[in-house]
């Protein structure tokens, strides 16, 4: 009996003194991070059958327990991973915006409104040397913030891949970690206790990871967590694997691994810092060099096309080199399409100016490209077969075009001011131009007859030099009569006039002519038999001015309607067709007309007439080439003649070096003439017109939706940011509401507990006494 | 669940309120020292993106107008320019109408020559005149001087070298406006309305077209004097070398009054018998056509005779094209084929020098000089002839006149235009400012008040914290 109560009184003492032993832990670790408060779990001792009763054996102490919610862990664990991915990615986001510098003076859209004011100056005095200096010196500076902006995009992205690299290494240390508490929860959870402190520290430690990376965290059946990463195994009950980092940045391949396995987290910083290298990063670089590319396209489609203030060119090399595709050791054989050349050329139409140094005129040359069929080599052939050019390719594969001596060349879109170079139209020299164009339709061994001044001859076509003599062009038919030495030795000529075919003499005045006597091609030809042309003193040598305001590119073929004197016979016109045949308008040169006056043609066009003899029976004809864009294959661009920016992308961006050493060789005129800025004033409206390859928008407007796109995505992640914050800091407090120590609810337990203590103390004394009296009455 | 506070949870609470409000604070403070509510784009992406659009729309409006500015000052130099040149115009042609004055002396009209002579340097100069280093009239050409004075056939003329297009400068995105206009426009009427003659020698227009500009001297040369009909002895003087008639003319000798007539010309009295100057007796007609006719062997009968003349015609003075006066459309060139002049000689009576004009094409540089030439009277040129001629020079001077008077209101318009848009460019960029300003810019009121707030809630903040930091069971514990 007495050791019963002894007993009873012994174990309420060292439960008392468990359990504040217990509150002391708790109030010890008050603060300390993810620690859930312990409470010892008491209950009464099994009873004992004594003295026919079921007396009470008093109280014991059956395990310590934490008061923690596993739901709620695993929520908090999901939010932390949420956070941080969006803080790797908003930390990477403001990086991105700071070199924008977008608001800034210095940033990229002040330095782009300061190159077109630079321009807009320029244009107001065309001619200033001063001024265009300031033109080129501040495209410089724009590009050379382009280029700061492509540098600092690829340092970024080492620096992401850095980032990488050191989280990788943190989530191995905490790998290691939690498959050592793994191990010491195992070992020190043998029997029926709970290893309470180390799985606060391992839940500690998942928590610290899932800010790495989002995870899964399973607890088995022997208190061991197993840690998945994307479905792989980064922690096992027996191992701990490790996660490493490979690839490279620039090229966008970065791939996360374990153990040699790629694994793909979406969540937590290594999820944020994935996604920024996967996507984001390049796609901001890619926005930049899309903006980079358009506004060298742009730019160089205006430039290239126009006139330097230094005049035409002699010699012009481009900037942009061939390259060998198909390894076979030349670069010639290349289509233009496949060639490597930084742009796309499209099926157009190139036309070349030859200017005279010493009279002025310019003849021009349509040349039709198609980078699907035409190679480089005959590229370089079509402009060698232009008269005074020849072309070439060089060493390093860059084409290059010279003039000869007294000749010059360039591609502006300017109006051919005296069109009528070989004097078809009312010229001196005596003229028979064919009723209609090419093809003709002639068979071999077809004749032509002709009497000249020395004498009467034949010329027999063959079959040599016609590809195809059903269909005969003016081209070849003029070589052939031209190949002819009776032809030749009678002082005649033949030549191609807008696929026409032009039989003249050699020599200009009245006293020349020559006679048609028959042949078999006559009819082929529209011509009669018997037709005597004879030249005349007074030609009327027509001149164009004016600026071609159309908007297509175009033929413009004068013939007249009737033989007559210009300005003097009644009803004389000159009618004006298109290269389709169609009729556009007529020119009235009968007797209410001044020689030399200026008529009004179509579109800003101008011709007028001299006097002179025009005959309609002989077939009178002349062509003007009207060229809206005088190069709509793009073939100038992709090459890179007359360039005012090189490259193709953010980085390889710059001013062309020859306008940087030599400003004068600025494209600001498209007719020369010193104070003209027509290239200039359609380069400024290259900043604001709108472009379809960027939908519509404007050059400006695109870099303003570049800084616009960062800005936006900074601000909803931020939202975002805050809106998760919030809610991990609630989720934070209730675990802090179920799982933490409150000091004072310790305190008034503790005095419960001291208060269980005395009792329990003074119980002894009370036991002890009855057994003292006990003893006494032995 | 019911809410049960831990002291971790509490101090986690009050550390992040202190740290919001902080933040606050701070983020006023940014926006004072700035002087800007929106610091980075993320502030406020979509005042961001407005405040890029409203500060490109000024920097376009910007450009514009400095162009524009630029394009005013050629303007308006040029229009003050041009309304001198007007003003010497009109002064030139109150001297020519002056000098046209029958009762001006041969020395009178060469001082009105020079007075006239130094108009035209003036002329000069002011078509050439240059703003900066850039020549004023010159079109699209403006590093080269527009106006060049050549000499040919002896005739100083001034050839326009700039260009035909004008120089022009961007004002919107598709409209652009004209800095200059091309001097030929100015100085030169270019509306051909055929070609005159002074009517010196009777030429007339031919029947086929003419080509050419400006002006040139036609020179009709006698070959020689024919007599078809002459009697009582008369003979020709040094066999006609020294006559002037052209075609066939009647000449009367009248015995009874002892004069001769040429034509319906004056009566000259013939001199004594026996004088010497009988060998060469010079008669003249109505228009001043001469013949030299020897009176000594006659024998003092009344003639009635016919005479005739036969000439040669040249534009420029070497080529010589011998007429029939029988042509109603003989060609003459020259400048090489730049020059077509196709004439009626049937009508021609006398040799001389002829003044053709282009009518309508002759520069005003050259209607002066070709006055001041005329009023020097080189070509010994009867007074009667000067005046026609002055005639002539007075059409072409009022032609000019006038057509320096559209090019003066053109330029104006286009100068009031120019100011016009400029005013308005000036006008966008201030609204536009303010535009800006509204999103861009911090409202120093607003801030302030929020910094204040900011402040009051920071404190309010850290003293209620410290009361609930404090306060614990323990203090009560004994």
């Amino acid at each position: 009996m007495s050791s019963l109560g002894l007993n009873i009184g012994l174990k309420s003492l060292l439960t008392a003194q468990a359990h504040l032993e217990t509150i002391g832990h708790n109030v010890s670790n008050a603060t300390t991070p993810g620690y859930s408060r312990q409470s010892l779990q008491t209950s009464a001792s099994s009873p004992l059958r004594l003295r026919g009763l079921l007396q009470g054996t008093g109280v014991q102490g059956d395990v310590i327990n934490r008061t923690v919610d596993a739901l709620l862990q695993a929520r908090i664990k999901t939010q932390v991973s949420s956070l941080g991915r969006i803080d790797a990615r908003l930390d990477t986001l403001s990086n991105i915006e700071s070199f924008l510098g977008g608001a800034s003076d210095s940033g990229a859209p002040a330095l782009l409104k300061k190159m077109f004011q630079s321009f807009s100056s320029l244009s107001t005095a065309p001619e200033d040397s001063v001024l265009r200096t300031g033109a080129i010196q501040s495209t410089v500076n724009f590009v050379s913030q382009i280029n700061s902006l492509a540098t600092r995009a690829v340092e970024l992205e080492q620096n992401t891949f850095q980032r990488l690299q050191s989280n990788v290494e943190q989530v191995n240390v905490l790998a290691e970690k939690i498959g050592a508490l793994n191990s010491q929860i195992a070992n020190g959870e043998i029997g029926s206790s709970t290893a309470n402190d180390l799985r606060d520290a391992r839940d500690q430690a998942v928590r610290e990871l899932s800010q790495f990376v989002d995870v899964r965290a399973v607890e088995d059946a022997r208190g061991a967590v197993r840690v998945l990463v994307g479905g792989r195994i980064l922690v096992s009950p027996t191992t701990v694997e490790s996660m490493s980092v490979a690839g490279d940045p620039a090229t966008g391949s970065v791939e996360l691994r374990i153990s040699g396995q790629p694994v793909t987290p979406s969540g937590g910083a290594l999820g944020g810092l994935l996604g920024m290298v996967h996507e984001d990063l390049p796609q901001f670089r890619g926005s930049v060099d899309e903006f980079a590319r358009n506004l060298i396209l742009e730019a160089n489609r205006v430039h290239s096309t126009g006139v330097p203030t230094s005049g035409s060119f002699r010699v012009l090399i481009a900037s942009n080199p061939l390259q060998d595709r198909n390894r076979d050791g030349l670069v010639a054989d290349e289509l233009l399409s496949s060639a490597g050349l930084p742009f796309e050329l499209r099926a157009g139409d190139l036309y070349v100016n030859v200017v005279d140094e010493a009279s002025g005129d310019i003849t021009k040359h349509q040349l039709t490209i198609d980078p699907q069929r035409t190679t480089a080599a005959q590229l370089v052939s079509s402009l060698n077969a232009i008269a005074h050019l020849s072309a070439s390719i060089d060493a390093q594969g860059r084409m290059q075009i010279v003039a000869d001596a007294g000749k010059r060349f360039d591609f502006s879109p300017r109006l051919d001011t005296r069109p009528d170079d070989v004097g078809s139209f009312g010229g001196g020299r005596a003229s028979l131009g064919s009723a209609g164009a090419e093809p003709f339709v002639l068979a071999l061994g077809d004749t032509l007859d002709f009497s000249g001044p020395a004498g009467a001859f034949t010329v027999t076509f063959g079959a040599a030099g016609f590809t195809q003599i059903g269909a005969a062009t003016a081209k070849e038919l003029a070589a052939a009569l031209n190949a002819d030495p009776s032809f030749a030795g009678n002082s005649l000529v033949a030549s191609d006039v807008a696929g026409r075919l032009v039989v003249q003499t050699l020599g200009a005045g009245a006293s020349e002519s020559f006679q048609l006597v028959g042949g078999t091609a006559a009819g082929a030809l529209g011509w009669s038999a018997g037709t005597t042309v004879s030249g005349q003193n007074s030609a009327v040598n027509p001149q164009i001015s004016g600026v071609y305001t159309g908007a297509a590119n175009g033929e413009f073929i004068f013939r007249p309607n009737m033989d007559g004197v210009i300005g003097t016979t009644p009803g004389l016109r000159i009618e004006v067709f298109d290269g389709a045949g169609v009729k556009l308008t007529e020119l009235d040169v009968g007797p209410g007309y001044t020689p030399g006056d200026q008529l009004d043609v179509l579109s800003g066009v101008r011709a007028s007439f001299g006097f002179g003899t025009v005959s309609a029976s002989n077939n009178d004809v002349f062509k003007l080439d009207v060229v809206a864009d005088s190069d709509t294959s793009d073939v100038l661009v992709a090459l890179g003649f007359n360039s005012l920016l090189v490259g193709s992308d953010a980085a390889t961006l710059a001013v062309n070096g020859d306008l940087v050493r030599d400003n004068s060789l600025f494209a600001a005129s498209y007719s020369g003439a010193a104070g003209d800025g027509g290239a200039l004033l359609d380069l400024l409206q290259v900043e604001s017109r709108g472009f379809a390859s960027l939908g519509g928008a404007s050059l400006d407007e695109n870099l303003a939706d570049i800084i616009s796109g960062v800005a936006l995505q900074i601000d909803s992640e931020s939202g975002a940011r805050d809106a998760e914050q919030f809610l991990l800091d609630g989720l934070d407090t209730r675990r802090d509401q179920l799982s933490g120590v409150n000091t004072d609810e310790e305190l008034v337990r503790m005095i419960e507990h001291e208060q269980a203590y005395n009792l329990a103390s003074q119980y002894l004394r009370v036991v002890n006494d009855l057994m003292t009296e006990l003893m006494n009455i032995l | 669940m019911p809410v049960r506070p831990t002291q971790q949870a509490t101090f986690a609470q009050i550390q992040r309120g202190l740290e919001a409000n902080f933040v606050k604070l701070s983020r006023a403070q940014e926006q004072t020292a700035t002087g800007k509510r929106i610091v980075r784009p993320s502030d406020d992406p979509v005042g961001a993106s407005l405040s890029l659009a409203y500060k490109r729309q000024i920097a376009v409006a910007e450009r514009y107008r400095t162009a524009v500015d630029g394009a005013r000052v050629m303007l308006d130099t040029g229009s003050s320019l041009l309304q001198d040149a007007g003003g010497l115009l009109a002064e030139a042609r109150a001297t020519l109408l002056t000098a046209m004055n029958g009762t001006q002396s041969a020395d009178d009209r060469k001082l009105l020559g020079n007075s006239i002579k130094l108009i035209r340097d003036r002329m000069l100069e002011l078509a050439n005149a240059r703003t900066g280093n850039r020549y004023l009239f010159g079109g699209a050409a403006t590093s080269t001087s527009p106006f060049e004075e050549t000499t040919s056939a002896g005739v100083k003329t001034v050839r326009y070298q700039g260009a035909s297009q004008s120089q022009e400068v961007l004002v919107g995105l598709e409209s652009r406006l004209d800095v200059t206009l091309p001097g030929d426009e100015i100085f030169s009427a270019k509306a051909r309305t055929g070609t005159s003659f002074a009517g010196l020698t009777g030429v007339a227009n031919g029947m086929s077209a003419d080509q050419g500009l400006g002006y040139a001297y036609l020179t009709a040369r006698h070959d020689s004097t024919t007599a078809l009909a002459l009697g009582g002895g008369i003979a020709l003087a040094a066999g006609g070398a020294n006559d002037t008639i052209l075609g066939v003319h009647n000449f009367v000798v009248d015995p009874v009054t002892n004069t001769a007539r040429l034509g319906a010309g004056p009566d000259v009295r013939l001199p004594v018998a026996g004088s010497p100057a009988l060998a060469s007796v010079r008669l003249t007609n109505e228009h001043g056509a001469e013949v030299h006719l020897d009176f000594s062997a006659w024998n003092g009968t009344a003639v009635n005779g016919t005479l005739s003349g036969a000439g040669s015609i040249s534009l420029d003075g070497t080529n010589f094209t011998p007429i029939t006066l029988t042509e109603t459309d003989l060609q003459l060139t020259a400048d090489g084929g730049q020059t077509v002049l196709h004439l009626d000689t049937t009508g021609m009576h006398r040799a001389g020098v002829e003044l053709m004009t282009f009518s309508g094409t002759v520069n005003v540089f050259d209607v002066l000089q070709g006055i001041v030439d005329d009023l020097e009277n080189g070509d010994g040129i009867s007074a009667r002839e000067l005046r026609n001629r002055l005639d002539v020079w007075l059409g072409e001077l009022d032609r000019n006149h006038e057509n320096l008077q559209i090019a003066t209101g053109e330029l104006g318009s286009l100068s009031s235009r120019a100011t016009s848009l400029s005013t308005s460019f000036e006008d966008e960029e201030l609204a536009v400012r303010g535009l800006l300003s509204g999103v861009e810019d911090v409202d120093f009121s607003q801030v302030a008040l929020e910094m204040t707030r900011a402040e009051q809630t920071l404190q309010l903040a850290q003293a209620t914290s410290s009361r609930l930091l404090q306060s614990s069971l323990l203090n009560f514990l004994r």
